[in-house]
């Protein structure tokens, strides 16, 4: 994390590339938060959570990857 | 705070507009999983997938709650409670949230999220910020 000014701390936060994200298309990948790097993936988010422990959990993080533009 | 946009692949090849995606940590009686979630101010509900969260050990209250898309989609979900960190720990809400009957992108929606904090987008700026209110709203 970095802090510009007392008002703007920005948080930084590695994400997968476009290029990395191509083959988990329709699919939720667990990422490095670090470096972007998929480590994991699955058709779902309670996959994921079932093939983890917390701690292996730690440091990454879980998207979905829909691969069509989305209204929400 | 201040958060970056991020782009997501689409299935042609091309990139998605940026969005304003937080990794939250979404915290159950059982586990907790770290999830990237929508900052959706067109959204009323704070939502994510129902068997997700009962892989958390999140007990559904009973109420449920009818949710329809921006082309009016309906689908009922369940309601719950859960405690949402983020900001590398510098922000925690509990929160109520709802269990979506399906897969979707867990979203952060008006009711909760947008009402406990600040929120501003930058979109040309690709970047989006959460504060914590500075004075206590009265109702």
């Amino acid at each position: 994390m970095s802090k510009r000014s007392d008002h703007e701390e920005f948080f930084e936060q590695a994400f997968p590339s476009a290029e990395d994200q191509a083959p988990y298309i329709g699919k939720v990948v667990a990422f490095d938060n670090r470096t972007g790097a998929i480590r994991d993936s699955a058709d779902t988010f309670e996959e994921l959570v079932d093939r983890h422990t917390d701690e292996s959990l730690d440091g990454l993080a879980l998207l979905y990857i829909p691969g069509v533009p989305f209204i929400a | 705070m201040r958060f970056a946009f991020q782009r997501l692949r689409l299935s042609d090849g091309s990139l998605d507009c940026p969005r304003p995606l937080l990794n939250v940590s979404v915290v159950g009686p059982r586990r907790h999983a770290p999830a990237l979630m929508l900052v959706d101010s067109g959204s009323s509900e704070t939502m994510l997938p129902k068997r997700f969260l009962e892989a958390l050990g999140v007990q559904f209250s009973g109420e449920k709650s009818e949710v329809s898309s921006f082309c009016a989609e309906r689908h009922e979900a369940e309601v719950a409670a859960v405690t949402l960190r983020f900001g590398g720990g510098r922000f925690e809400v509990s929160t109520r949230v709802l269990g979506f009957p399906g897969q979707c992108v867990p979203v952060l929606g008006l009711r909760d999220f947008f009402g406990r904090y600040v929120v501003s987008f930058d979109a040309g700026g690709l970047s989006f910020f959460v504060s914590e209110p500075r004075h206590t709203r009265q109702n």
